[in-house]
């Protein structure tokens, strides 16, 4: 069965609901503000132009992150000369799977900075950070992240694995640093 | 499940993103691996720091304006 296309004012309605959410991923996948304004500019572009096939308002939201990581890849490719953009084509991917062999509790966490634990998102990888912040930060699924990436749903899952155990390992090193837990012999 | 299963099958575990037979089945195994629990633990709460610790750093009122005046373009187009 298909649907009819989404009438222009409905879906720009929708559309501009979620300015602050993109901006938010552009920032993360780009090197600087102004890189994430242009990248965030050229999505509702394309957005605004292609509407017609969009089926359905219930799916803007991951059409619109579709548009996002394209169009930052597309730039990246552009610009692969240039330092202003990071990489998020996962070309080169590290596969480091070694979780923190004494993972910190929740109670733990609580007293690390957010600060903190946002650097640590931001050291990741590229590929690595874009999986885990789609997944624990906007709460899309395997399968949504898979469909905005343009990656298979096992990389999707391996990516986020990757993410948690580097972050694990960081911050565990964070807290035995500064005393927040005792280090591990 | 004798084995303990691999860090990306918890951590997919964290995220609901198992079929039904394998998550029971590690589920399973965790009642008796205290190593898995704690990993799984681990993970659940690093899921929730990473979701408190997002900066909500919003788009520049010029991106907004922008954004605003190509829209209102396209709306006087025929």
């Amino acid at each position: 069965m298909t649907s009819s296309p989404v009438p222009y004012d409905e879906f720009t309605e929708v559309a501009l609901s979620y300015l602050n959410q993109l901006y938010s991923t552009a920032r993360r996948l780009t090197a600087s503000p102004t890189d994430a304004d242009d990248l965030v500019q050229e999505t509702y572009e394309l957005a605004f132009q292609h509407h017609g096939e969009l089926r359905g308002l219930a799916h803007c939201r991951g059409w619109l992150y579709r548009i996002l990581h394209r169009q930052a890849v597309t730039r990246y490719r552009r610009h692969r000369a240039g330092p202003q953009l990071v990489l998020i084509d996962g070309s080169v991917e590290d596969t480091d799977y070694r979780p923190a062999d004494n993972p910190l509790d929740g109670d733990m966490l609580e007293n690390i900075a957010l600060q903190e634990i946002r650097e640590a998102i931001d050291a990741l990888p590229p590929e690595l950070s874009n999986a885990v912040t789609l997944c624990d930060i906007e709460g899309f699924t395997y399968a949504e992240i898979a469909d905005i990436t343009g990656c298979p749903v096992g990389t999707v899952r391996s990516r986020i694995a990757r993410a948690r155990a580097k972050l694990m390992r960081t911050l565990q090193k964070h807290a035995e640093d500064c005393g927040i837990r005792r280090k591990t012999s | 499940m004798k084995e303990c299963p691999a860090f990306e099958v918890l951590s997919a575990l964290v995220d609901g993103g198992l079929a039904l037979r394998r998550e029971a089945a590690v589920r399973r195994h965790l009642e008796g691996c205290v190593a898995c629990r704690r990993q799984v633990d681990g993970m659940t709460a690093l899921k929730r720091a990473v979701s408190r610790a997002h900066a909500d750093d919003g788009p520049s009122p010029a991106l907004r304006r922008v954004i605003a005046a190509k829209l209102s373009k396209r709306r006087r187009e025929p």
